[in-house]
């Protein structure tokens, strides 16, 4: 069981940054973070902006741990480190709207 | 007497169903079972069809009289309502009911009494939604059953209550059909055949059913919820009591956006299974269509919110889920490319199936362009809630589920039948239907565009629209004639065509190693797989087989025998000995059933009744499996010896409980998703009262979940955690029923009524099987000592405390701190 979970980690990985991110704009909007000010970014987007950094940089180290050995013929850990790219990938184009889009209207 | 005969007699013997109306009762034969689901589904296409030609009907002229609005309102509920829940997610359950242990070459799914059960319950579920239809009070509110439409004050009838019970019948059909799916390809393989030696269609598979455990819970949450709302007033979707008609949404969707994927995934498994065979080749790109099913199946639940880009939720939400629903056409595309490539490479040749396969490309190609223009939130505020996106998802749906399914009936019907294709009438019938459908559905992008809203049920002459609606409808019947001739296409086949060969197509997988039609028990012994496809290195595998050359091949001790594999190796792992025919899964559906009726009668005070009822049938279910002789080490051919799974510790009943239990964790978070959404985002919040806080009840109920995790714990003692677990119960319903407001008063109120007696159930289930398992120690059972039985009460243990005392710290915590 643990290669198949392993096989997946970076899309379970994906999927809870990005019910985070979109969780803490939810919670952000509910608590009125967006109003208050950090001199420049609102505190409900640099939140959200050092989530979205976190988040690709677990997923960039977890694409580096799972790099597979040269010619290796282990369909799972190839898997592995696939779906930990994808997870990458899709974190970085799926998070980018934290960086100028309205949080709150 | 040959010995491929002597074996055929003697494992008959063994599976074989008796005949009468016992033996039809009684049966819990997968490939029975399977066709079964399949034809009840089918039967349900049909009225789903029926349905559709009278909204046709009604369309085709302008200021129609055909059907009031009141019945056209039954009409489309009911035609979507049919094909989502009752026709496409059955059909594929029993398609892979039938398929996956042949693919997989083992001789039944994990759970053949769940298989019986799930049927049992789908075909009851399935006919209570007929009889309404009948009696006239069909759901009315559209299939997604949008608040506050749908609630007590605009739907005063029982229309609305048909739909949430009876479709929260048949999606417990669902879930344990995933459980047994799941489990099976995970543990029921041939030996040898690793994960990536896997047939393409079984990890198809595997991703939907895992699809299903995570995405099904929410909907039974909300339906579950509604019905609350409407029987006793608990108002979570009403605005002015502190609720909020978009959890409903919410709900709704995170179940309903992956219900697209989950229908079409195992369709796309079909192609990916019988397009290579169509092209004399093998599929190219094995590892990258792996990789993008996975990708597929985590991406479909972050688009959710695509479905509600028009009620006001803020920019940047949009932006994520506009971004995820863009995303999510590239491993769509990946499969495209593969199954273009594979073409390319092979020598495909136009066989009938093809020509269904060819229907699919056109059609879900053009459904997967238009999802991607909706996906764009501004195009979507434009088309929403317009006939162009009944246009994009039947171009989807039809596309993506019912082609494959045509080409899969015409490709597999042999296998079922045993007799060979030998009429023309499927090629009429093909482009009846695909000129048909093309023309009903092409033409409704237009008039949507045109600003033609779906459900309308009249619209007026001197709009513009009136030619497009005729045409549709022409379309729509030219559809319908097609599969007319489909139908009688099947029962000529049926009756009057020659027995087919073996393996008719030249194919390479398993499931062609067997007799035509399949004996009960599949193959009289198992191969030992070294390649993705067996049959092409053995074309003779079926009747090595048969001779009974390979794994299990001696029946003994009249046991229902097969093998378990380890999950990615596909070592070796334990013998399974399956159940055998038994009323239990009819007996226990009936009594479920009764719960439903009972609720849809209006009779509360007795529905817990039939509840006990499932408890009692459950225990019995679980007692009557196994002995208390352990047998040891078995041989099992070629030199090999396995333990049965009552002597492991990680028997196929072990795994369904834990994934039953994700499905079950999945339920819980929806609920406490729910929570954190009224509160935070639904008006008429904080609510007027708090609940009474209670330091000593709160002490008592944590510290009964902590005697329940940490005792007991290596030596599998279960007496002192149920204790612990005894005291958690008292403070839950202590809390519920001392210190909570009324749940009448403010969704507040409702949702912790949920919150704690989900707990409350939770903590009482595990304290009946922590029960169960110490009698059947004391009976010396072998199961409860050497096997698994402990470790499934102790996961039981371990989800109840968890979830008990996250329910009850929940609900004292903002009360503590306010």
């Amino acid at each position: 069981m643990t290669p198949l979970l392993r096989s997946v980690s970076g899309l379970i990985l994906w999927a809870v940054a990005f019910s985070a991110i979109y969780a803490i704009q939810g919670l952000s909007c509910a608590l009125g973070w967006d109003a208050i000010g950090l001199g420049g970014p609102s505190l409900a987007r640099s939140i959200l902006i050092a989530t979205y950094i976190v988040s690709v940089t677990i997923l960039a180290w977890l694409c580096w741990r799972l790099r597979p050995s040269s010619g290796t013929r282990d369909f799972l850990a190839i898997l592995a480190f696939a779906s930990s790219v994808i997870g990458l990938l899709s974190t970085i184009y799926t998070g980018l709207p934290v960086f100028w889009l309205s949080i709150c209207s | 007497m040959t010995q491929a005969l002597r074996l055929h007699r003697a494992f008959e013997r063994i599976w074989g169903t008796p005949r009468g109306w016992r033996g039809t009762l009684s049966t819990v034969n997968h490939s029975t079972l399977g066709v079964r689901l399949m034809v009840t589904a089918f039967a349900f296409f049909l009225i789903g069809g029926v349905l559709a030609m009278l909204i046709r009907a009604q369309l085709a002229t302008p200021g129609s009289a055909f059907a009031g609005p009141d019945i056209y309102n039954q009409l489309f509920t009911m035609h979507g309502s049919i094909m989502m829940f009752l026709f496409a997610i059955p059909m594929f359950e029993g398609f892979a009911i039938y398929m996956l242990p042949k693919m997989l070459g083992a001789r039944d799914l994990a759970f053949p009494r769940m298989t019986a059960y799930g049927w049992w319950c789908y075909l009851f579920g399935g006919s209570l939604l007929l009889i309404a239809m009948v009696l006239g009070v069909a759901p009315d509110a559209g299939w997604f059953m949008y608040t506050p439409l749908s609630s007590k004050p605009y739907s005063p009838g029982i229309n609305s209550d048909f739909w949430l019970l009876g479709i929260t019948f048949v999606e417990i059909s669902a879930i344990v059909t995933a459980v047994d799916i799941v489990v099976s390809i995970l543990k029921l393989r041939a030996p040898g055949m690793s994960l990536d030696r896997m047939p393409l269609f079984a990890w198809y598979m595997l991703v939907t059913a895992m699809m299903m455990l995570i995405g099904f819970p929410p909907l039974i949450l909300g339906s579950i919820l509604l019905e609350l709302e409407r029987a006793f007033g608990w108002p979570f979707f009403d605005a002015e009591r502190g609720g909020d008609s978009l959890l409903w949404q919410h709900l709704f969707w995170l179940f309903g956006h992956p219900e697209v994927y989950i229908i079409f995934l195992p369709a796309a498994g079909v192609v990916s299974t019988i397009l290579p065979v169509m092209a004399r080749t093998r599929i190219l790109g094995y590892g990258w269509i792996v990789g993008a099913i996975l990708a597929l199946g985590f991406l479909s639940f972050g688009l959710w919110v695509h479905h509600m880009f028009t009620v006001g939720i803020p920019h940047m939400a949009l932006a994520f889920f506009s971004a995820a629903s863009t995303l999510v056409a590239i491993p769509t595309g990946v499969q495209i490319f593969a199954w273009l490539g594979t073409l390319w490479a092979g020598r495909p040749q136009m066989k009938l199936p093809m020509l269904y396969l060819v229907g699919f490309f056109v059609t879900f190609v053009m459904g997967g362009l238009t999802g991607v223009m909706v996906a764009v939130v501004p195009f979507d505020w434009q088309a929403h809630d317009t006939a162009f996106v009944t246009a994009h998802l039947h171009y989807v749906l039809f596309g993506g589920f019912v082609f494959p399914m045509l080409a899969a009936t015409y490709y597999w019907l042999g296998h079922v039948t045993g007799r060979q294709y030998s009429y023309t009438l499927g090629k009429a019938a093909f482009w009846l239907i695909f000129i048909g459908f093309h023309l009903t559905f092409f033409l409704m992008h237009i008039v949507g565009l045109l600003g033609q809203p779906r459900r309308i049920d009249t619209y007026p002459a001197d709009i513009g629209w009136t030619g497009y609606n005729l045409l549709s409808s022409v379309g729509g019947f030219v559809t319908a004639i097609g599969f007319g001739l489909f139908v009688i296409d099947l029962l000529l086949q049926f009756f009057h065509a020659p027995r087919t060969r073996r393996n008719p197509w030249g194919a390479g997988t398993l499931e062609w190693a067997m007799m035509l039609p399949p004996p009960s028990y599949n193959i009289a012994s198992l191969p030992q797989v070294d390649d993705r496809e067996p049959l092409e290195a053995a074309p003779d595998l079926a009747l090595s087989l048969a001779r009974g050359e390979g794994y299990l091949a001696e029946p003994r001790n009249n046991w229902r025998e097969t093998l378990a594999v380890e999950t990615a190796s596909g070592r070796i792992d334990h013998i399974v000995v399956l159940p055998g025919n038994t009323l239990l899964p009819l007996w226990t559906a009936l009594v479920t059933g009764a719960f439903f009726v009972l609720m849809l009668l209006g009779l509360y005070a007795w529905a817990p009744v039939p509840l006990i009822g499932v408890a009692a049938l459950g225990w019995r279910w679980a007692w009557v499996q196994g002995g208390k002789q352990p047998f040891g080490k078995l041989p099992i051919g070629f030199g090999d010896e396995a333990c049965v799974h009552a002597e492991v510790q990680g028997s196929p009943g072990w795994w369904g409980n834990v994934f039953f239990l994700s499905a079950n964790g999945t339920f819980f978070g929806s609920l406490l998703f729910g929570y954190a959404f009224l509160w935070t985002i639904a008006p008429n919040w904080p609510p007027p009262e708090l609940l009474t806080p209670s330091v000593p009840i709160l002490a008592i109920g944590v510290a009964g979940a902590a005697v329940a995790a940490l005792f007991g714990r290596r030596v599998r003692a279960l007496k002192g955690p149920v204790a612990g677990l005894a005291a958690l119960f008292v403070a839950l319903i202590a809390t519920v029923w001392l210190l909570a407001p009324s749940p009448t008063s403010h969704a507040y109120g409702a949702v912790l009524a949920v919150l704690l007696g989900y707990g409350a159930l939770h903590v009482a289930l595990a304290i009946l099987i922590g029960m169960f398992v110490v009698r059947r120690r004391g009976a010396g059972y072998v199961a409860a000592t050497l096997g698994a039985e402990p470790r499934i009460a102790r996961l039981w243990i371990d989800y109840a405390l968890a979830t008990g005392a996250t329910a009850l710290i929940g609900a004292h915590m903002p009360a503590l701190l306010a």
